[in-house]
């Protein structure tokens, strides 16, 4: 999956344009990434990921940067 | 028909593989107070009435009066199912009750229940502290103690009085949680059919006890003035440790990891496929988690209830409420084939096959 593809899912998700998530965005500078907003992109990395998450504890998303590394990490993002 | 006598119940441990544990009746009960939205909305400052239900599924839960414990509510439950008929206290063999939040640190309140609802002295009588995965916890007991030839007649309670932990200006926890009780009659019954309670398969992980929790006030931390003292959190909500926390983002990965995966392996145990599943009855958590997590399973969303919207996220008499309100309405017919699943607090889980008779 490319970067661009994932954040247009997220965006969907959170009910916002895409163009909001910048690399800096994060729960302070999006009303939409709120707890419930937590839940969606959690959904999203789950529904993309081959095996599903895993229970390892990861700290909250604190930006899309945050998210995007993640994502590479497990093997969602190919760019 | 064939039947166990009591000289041999008394005789104690023989098991009899033929005899089927059944839920032969079932009832619940909600406190008056119900607590709307708009309640909510105007206390919280946060969100509106329809954003609160928009978010959660729900429109309004019932919270326990100040005087009112979890084996009130259990107990009101008890009393329909006697009123109605549909028990002989006499005949209860052993009573079974689920509550996070019981009467007293002690006694345990399975024998203040056995009083008050005037069942025989020769009743055994147990309490498990139990949330979400409780009633399925439950069941699993009640049919041991049916197999191992221990009762015939298991009552089998659950009551819940969340709201007592609830910090108001907490918006996390309070549009969820209502308060409930539920009774169920488990009975022993002679057939090699393959008949009510069936398979289990359980799990825990206690990495998730921090998640889901009141941090003060039993032993490993007493109430304090320390444990008193409030807090507000980046999400505006606030708490202090002697109210209910939950870290919703884990609770909700926990929640879709664990429970697609619990069922596949049910199904697979009881030899099962999701098309033979006539109702997937989950733990009735909230909408958005119901959705997401009938995404993830494998039978069709129209055969997973909700049951949440008037009366709120109820622990372990979630799965109770959502089985008498579907029989009920008439959806449940004799041989009607489930899967029920608790999941939450712990972490803890538990899935079981069950036919109703």
């Amino acid at each position: 999956m490319k970067l661009e593809e994932l954040k247009a899912q997220i965006a969907e998700d959170l009910n916002i344009d895409p163009s909001l998530l910048t690399d800096d965005a994060g729960p302070g500078t999006i009303p939409e990434w709120d707890s419930m907003g937590a839940l969606g992109i959690i959904s999203v990395l789950d529904r993309n990921m081959k095996e599903g998450l895993s229970m390892e504890y990861t700290e909250p998303f604190k930006s899309f940067t945050a998210i995007a590394a993640f994502a590479r990490q497990e093997g969602i993002l190919t760019d | 028909m064939p039947s166990i006598s009591r000289a041999a119940l008394a005789r104690g441990s023989h098991e009899d593989p033929s005899m089927q544990a059944v839920i032969e009746a079932l009832e619940i009960h909600l406190p008056e107070r119900i607590v709307t939205n708009r309640e909510l909305a105007e206390r919280l400052g946060k969100w509106t009435a329809e954003e609160i239900f928009r978010k959660t599924g729900m429109r309004e839960r019932r919270f326990a009066a100040r005087d009112e414990c979890s084996s009130d509510l259990a107990i009101a439950a008890a009393r329909k199912l006697i009123a109605s008929g549909r028990l002989n206290p006499s005949g209860v063999d052993y009573v079974l009750f689920c509550t996070q939040s019981p009467d007293y640190f002690l006694p345990q309140t399975a024998p203040i229940i056995q009083d008050r609802l005037g069942l025989p002295r020769t009743c055994g009588s147990l309490d498990f502290n139990h949330g979400c995965a409780g009633f399925v916890a439950g069941l699993s007991i009640a049919k041991g103690l049916i197999a191992s030839c221990q009762a015939r007649c298991v009552l089998f309670l659950t009551g819940e009085t969340y709201s007592k932990f609830i910090n108001p200006k907490d918006g996390s926890v309070a549009t969820l949680f209502g308060d409930a009780g539920s009774a169920t009659v488990v009975r022993a019954r002679d057939t090699n059919a393959p008949a009510g309670i069936g398979e289990f398969v359980f799990g825990s992980d206690g990495r998730g006890a921090k998640n889901l929790i009141v941090p003060a006030g039993a032993l490993r931390k007493p109430r304090s003035e320390a444990t008193a003292v409030e807090a507000t959190d980046s999400d505006g909500n606030t708490r202090s440790e002697n109210d209910l926390y939950m870290n919703g983002r884990d609770v909700f990965r926990f929640a879709i990891v664990e429970v697609p995966k619990t069922v596949k392996a049910l199904l697979e145990k009881a030899r099962q496929t999701p098309d033979d599943v006539d109702y997937l009855i989950l733990h009735q958590a909230n909408r958005y988690m119901l959705d997401q997590l009938a995404q993830r399973l494998p039978v069709p969303k129209e055969k997973i209830p909700y049951e949440f919207e008037d009366v709120g996220n109820t622990v372990s008499c979630s799965i109770p409420i959502t089985l008498f309100r579907l029989q009920e309405r008439g959806e449940l017919r004799s041989g009607s084939r489930l899967v029920l699943m608790g999941f939450g607090v712990g972490y803890s889980w538990a899935a079981c096959t069950l036919t109703w008779v």
